[in-house]
């Protein structure tokens, strides 16, 4: 599905080096969780991922679904099936939810070549959507993110992961700002959301997400690189000693 | 606002010039009159060079025909009496310029001068920090001596003597960001300017001291016309302070100066003023006339030319500090504060003309107007076509203390390229009677409390001087809120 | 001054024509053309040292637009408001060609102002030519020197017309010069929605100076809509001058869409306690367009609130233009007044001037202004393409965002969905 390969990345403007040489392949199917410290390159990697601008590609290849990725402008990576939660979803003042989705929708079928949805199959399907992560179905007329809490911020992109039915999602920091409830819900939209033929790549800082959506696979990243790879049993690990106890072991990183 | 507060407010508004005192100085007038006589007169008692000379005859004769065509600035919130411009000296010399060798050969009524405006002449020895320049009415008439500059190549001089010390750097840049052919009283100013201040920052130099110019019109029926040269060459940098008073006299005094800035490559320049001329009486006779030309070229990439302004002083004042952004991502600020009580009139402001790519620009102007004042900010932010990704902020906030005075903002955005991103926001607001009323809760006085939050309504702009003279500009402030009370 | 051409032609026909004209105005009415003309005759055409048209050059559009021919054109187009369940007038020329309809209503008077100054010759006599300032813009003196036939429209006390007035202006004298008129009143307590549509018409190098007066009278409410598609040749100046009695709201929407240079000068006095203003406007800008809109809410009388919003789109080599001055007069206390200015500029060869101006005169107010320009927003774009939309789409969708602020701002049917459509097809266009 994914396969990152000595991946180093630049930030275009002052030439700071974030990922120096990063590896990682994510199967068809698998949700991987990658846990790092503030400052590691997460976010960053992420980014990359999306295709935003402002970045350096130094070297290293990446290949997503047998296409390489980095050749991709940012709207084709999403038709072709890889979502990326935003951290701090954008506020589009003016721009309704159900415009902003049809739109999306139908961009996405039409790549992939699926008839496009009737106007009523589309507002079936966003009700059922919405109602995975328990949104109003109000909010169809509310323009995007704008005037939105944080938790329904990170629960619309959840929504749009379901709408837009992707082969990769990359969530970023979904966690961030969640109360106990909200994660719940997050969590079991994402959960439901789950298939063999679809992936998770789980950006977070903290274990705590990773024992509502359980990974197959943990990386830890630290200074832009994975230094350490394990099943979900690391999370915990990493929860109990901080991460400071694998900066000391970075050495010893393969 | 209760009656108390009202008179206090009042109070404000008409209180007293602190630095109306006049030195009785023997000075050196030119003639009374403009003519092309005045100008060969100025000109040969500085002894300049022909090119000079013929430069000042070309100012001359373009203020000629702007004078003949009436063509004097009119679009300011501003309303000018008719100037005499027949009817003042344009030379005005304490006789003999001294050559002192060391302070204490100083004319001891000059040093008290000097004492009463609160420039650290005497001090300057043996506190470091600033190095000064001061002209009173015409002519430079101290500069005060610094070895440090000296050893870094550093030239801060009076204008008159860089003329002849240094005259291809003066031809090189003089009228290079201002040309005498800008506008009205910079064409008067080119013809007529008798001195002034010059300095010159050379290559990767980080002049160590503030160097500072303090300006005095001392003299009755002179106007002062002086011209400032800074030239920051690549990646040096220099902090500049200037501060001006005039005795309190019934007559109006033309104060038209021109203040010329290049910063090249990786080169910063700060610039801040703290103007005080003689505001007039409460009735609004006498004061300064304050026609300035301020402008700066970031010439160079990067490099950064910073304005910052508290005016609290002159009868009217006209005066616009400019940035031109021609080298790519070079920056340019503009902060300032302005408080008009009495009569007095301010039209102040800035223009940003976004030239090279990647420039920004920042202005935070705070307007504060009491009694039957006027005070307006205008301010220009032009993006040229090809000054891609330029950036503006602009923010503009007046207050209003009383209900005689006004408050005005007028920008003008002028954007001729796509990627520009220009915001500008003001907001007109008075000191609020539940913000009083807190205060006072607290055991804070009434007049008090007004400071504090006028204070706390300029404290971005006051924290941009340099640190000796922000005490001294929150002092100032202080003051003139203070009037007679206390 | 040295006079221009046309301007002493100008004065030269007013001289002439005066006494035809005083035998329809009355003497009152002749006065004020007369205050008018010397009011023209003072300032001229705006040249280039007149600060409110710094950024609008007119010289050369009043010189090649100044013709007197009087080709009618014979076409008429196709009400775009048709639909709109309202009473329908139409004028060709500025003249109202269209009785109204039967049975309009009662407390409702229509007519053209030639008819109305005999009809209704003592509302004409205290209304016409009351509101403008001469002294405010050249062009208002001049229409106002010469004001022609127009649309008169009457509300009567306490009448709440549940139905807008739509008024079409359709064809224009191929290369004419016309200055309309439209006076409404809107007596106390009333309530009355107003749409014009000045439909695109090819005219060759028309020229329009209208005036309009608007009158509000206590807690009456007027809501004024104007759609302005005229052709790219068309000099259009769009005088429009409200005065507001206490308690009365005033509501006004200009849509600039077509036009070669059309200048919008919108000015308003709430005159008493209370009043209510809100002024909207939105343009979009191509090709080689002009447009500039000047503003001025004049609060002369405390605790009013006004609320100012334009919008604009410029591209290709267009450029727009926002001057708008809030000044808030000594007695003003309690002012609310907000201004706000927000631009898109989508070409390098498209330029955008604003100059928003606040001028204050009493302490105990709340106002301010707030004027942007950029591009669209790189975040939205990106994270709009995220989500697979193709970046013409993403643009054209952040576009039609922008504009619709001020066009959901209207309330009344028909006239949102006609320009969501024609905003769609011009801006398809600009993405």
């Amino acid at each position: 599905m994914l396969e990152i390969n000595n991946l180093h990345v630049s930030i275009e403007e002052d030439g700071t080096e974030i990922l120096k040489g990063l590896n990682l392949k994510i199967g068809a199917g698998e949700v991987h969780a990658i846990m790092g410290p503030n400052g590691s390159g997460k976010s960053t990697l992420a980014s990359v991922l999306a295709g935003k601008d402002g970045y350096e590609i130094t070297e290293g290849s990446v290949s997503f679904d047998g296409m390489d990725l980095l050749e991709l402008d940012a709207d084709v990576r999403a038709r072709e099936g890889l979502f990326l939660a935003f951290q701090y979803p954008i506020e589009l003042p003016g721009v309704s939810m159900s415009n902003f989705l049809k739109q999306a929708v139908s961009s996405v079928r039409e790549h992939r070549g699926l008839d496009p949805l009737s106007a009523g199959d589309l507002l079936k399907m966003m009700k059922e959507k919405a109602a995975l992560v328990h949104l109003d179905p109000s909010l169809k007329t509310r323009a995007v993110n704008e005037g939105f809490s944080g938790g329904e911020k990170k629960r619309n992109e959840i929504y749009q992961l379901a709408m837009l039915d992707p082969k990769l999602a990359i969530l970023d920091e979904t966690d961030s700002g969640l109360d106990i409830d909200a994660l719940r819900i997050v969590a079991d939209g994402v959960n439901t959301l789950r298939s063999p033929d679809r992936s998770f790549l789980v950006i977070t800082h903290y274990q705590r997400l990773l024992d509502y959506i359980v990974p197959d696979f943990v990386h830890v990243l630290v200074g832009g690189k994975i230094v350490m790879t394990g099943g979900k049993e690391l999370a915990l690990e990493l929860e109990e000693k901080g991460y400071d106890w694998i900066k000391g072991d970075a050495s010893l990183a393969v | 606002m209760s009656d108390n507060s009202t008179e206090l407010l009042h109070k404000v508004a008409d209180s007293e010039y602190k630095y109306g005192f006049y030195t009785d100085i023997e000075s050196d007038k030119a003639k009374i009159g403009l003519n092309e006589e005045t100008v060969r007169f100025i000109s040969a008692k500085k002894n300049e060079p022909e090119w000079l000379l013929e430069w000042r005859l070309k100012a001359y004769n373009h203020f000629v025909s702007l004078m003949e065509s009436e063509k004097t600035p009119e679009w300011a919130h501003l309303t000018i009496p008719k100037i005499d411009l027949q009817g003042i000296s344009y030379y005005s010399a304490p006789k003999q310029r001294p050559e002192y060798e060391s302070l204490n050969e100083v004319d001891p009524e000059l040093l008290n001068t000097f004492k009463r405006l609160g420039i650290p002449v005497q001090e300057q020895e043996r506190l470091v920090g600033i190095v000064v320049d001061v002209v009173m009415d015409s002519v430079s008439v101290t500069t005060t001596f610094n070895a440090e500059l000296d050893k870094n190549g550093i030239i801060f001089c009076s204008f008159g003597e860089a003329v002849q010390k240094h005259p291809d750097l003066v031809k090189k840049y003089l009228g290079r960001v201002v040309p005498y052919t800008d506008n009205y009283y910079a064409a008067l100013n080119s013809a007529v300017f008798s001195d002034g201040s010059f300095c010159y920052i050379p290559k990767g130099v980080r002049c160590p001291v503030e160097l500072s110019t303090y300006f005095r019109i001392n003299e009755s029926g002179t106007g002062q016309f002086e011209r400032t040269l800074i030239i920051a060459d690549e990646g040096s940098y220099v902090s500049y302070l200037e501060g001006c008073t005039a005795p309190q006299r019934d007559e109006n005094q033309l104060h038209a100066a021109v203040v010329e800035i290049l910063a090249m490559d990786d080169a910063e320049v700060k610039y801040s003023t703290i103007q005080n001329w003689y505001p007039g009486n409460a009735e609004g006779v006498g004061g300064i006339f304050n026609f300035v030309t301020k402008r700066g070229i970031c010439e160079g990439d990067r490099s950064k030319i910073s304005w910052t302004q508290l005016e609290t002083g002159s009868s009217i004042t006209w005066k616009y500090p400019s940035c031109i952004l021609k080298g790519d991502h070079s920056v340019g600020e503009f902060y300032s504060v302005a408080f008009t009580k009495g009569r007095q009139q301010a039209d102040t402001g800035t223009k940003m003309i976004h030239l090279g790519k990647n420039t920004s620009s920042t202005i935070i102007s705070k307007g504060i107007s009491a009694g039957n004042s006027q005070n307006a900010y205008r301010g220009l932010v032009r993006v040229n076509r090809n000054a891609e990704n330029a950036r503006n902020f602009s923010q503009c906030d007046s207050m209003l203390l009383g209900d005689r005075c006004g408050a005005h903002t007028y920008p003008y955005l002028e954007i001729s390229n796509p990627s520009a991103k220009v915001e500008h926001e003001a907001t007109t607001s008075k000191v609020g009677e539940d913000q009083i009323f807190y205060c006072k809760q607290r055991g804070i006085s009434e007049i008090d409390a007004i400071k504090l939050i006028v204070n706390g309504f300029c404290k971005e702009i006051l924290a941009q001087l340099p640190m000796e003279f922000a005490v001294e500009a929150r002092n100032l402030l202080a003051i003139e809120l203070e009037g007679s009370v206390g | 001054m040295e006079m221009k051409t046309n301007e002493s032609l100008l004065i030269e026909q007013f001289d002439k024509q005066i006494g035809l004209i005083a035998s329809e105005s009355g003497s009152s009415g002749t006065n004020r053309r007369r205050q008018a003309i010397k009011a023209f005759a003072d300032a001229g055409f705006p040249g280039k040292k007149s600060e409110s048209y710094k950024y609008t050059p007119v010289t050369k559009w009043v010189n090649s637009h100044f013709k007197n021919s009087s080709l009618r054109i014979q076409t008429t187009t196709k009400s775009a408001f048709e639909h709109i369940d309202g009473i329908h007038l139409r004028t060709a020329n500025g003249q109202l060609i269209s009785t109204a309809p039967e049975g309009y209503g009662e407390g409702l008077t229509i007519s053209s102002l030639v008819e109305a100054s005999s009809s209704n010759s003592d509302v004409i006599g205290q209304y016409l030519s009351t509101a403008v300032v001469l002294e405010r813009d050249p062009f208002s003196a001049l229409a106002t020197a010469f004001a022609e036939d127009g649309v008169f429209i009457h509300v009567h006390s306490g009448v709440d017309l549940k139905s807008p007035i739509v008024i079409h202006h359709d064809a224009l004298f191929e290369n004419g010069f016309v200055q309309p008129r439209i006076l409404i009143v809107a007596e106390k307590g009333s309530k009355v929605e107003i749409v014009e549509h000045f439909s695109h018409v090819e005219a060759g190098s028309s020229f329009e100076n209208r005036v309009v007066e608007v009158f509000v009278a206590e807690e009456a409410e007027v809501d004024h809509v104007a759609v302005i598609e005229r052709d790219s040749a068309a000099l259009f100046v769009n005088g429009l001058f409200v005065h507001q009695a206490e308690k009365s709201k005033f509501r006004t929407n200009t849509i600039t869409l077509g036009g070669g240079l059309v200048r919008n000068n919108l000015n308003f006095l709430p005159d008493a306690e209370e009043c209510e203003t809100h002024l909207h406007g939105l343009y979009v800008a191509k090709g080689k367009m002009h447009i500039d809109n000047h503003t001025l809410v004049d609060h002369a009388k405390p605790n009013c609130f006004s609320n100012e919003m334009f919008k604009g789109i410029v591209t290709d080599e267009a450029t727009g233009v926002f001057n708008g001055k809030v000044l808030v007069r000594q007695d003003a206390q309690k002012t609310n007044a907000y201004q706000s200015s927000k631009s898109i500029v989508l070409d390098r060869n498209a330029q955008i001037y604003a100059k928003p101006e606040l001028e204050i005169y009493a302490d105990d107010v709340k106002c301010s202004h707030g004027a942007t320009t950029g591009e669209l927003d790189e975040d939205a774009l990106f994270y709009l393409r995220t989500r697979g939309i193709k970046p013409e789409a993403a643009k054209l969708m952040l576009l039609e965002a922008f504009a619709r602020d001020v066009v959901d701002l209207i309330d009344i049917d028909g006239v949102q969905e006609y320009l969501y459509r024609r905003l769609h097809e011009i801006l398809t266009v600009s993405a």
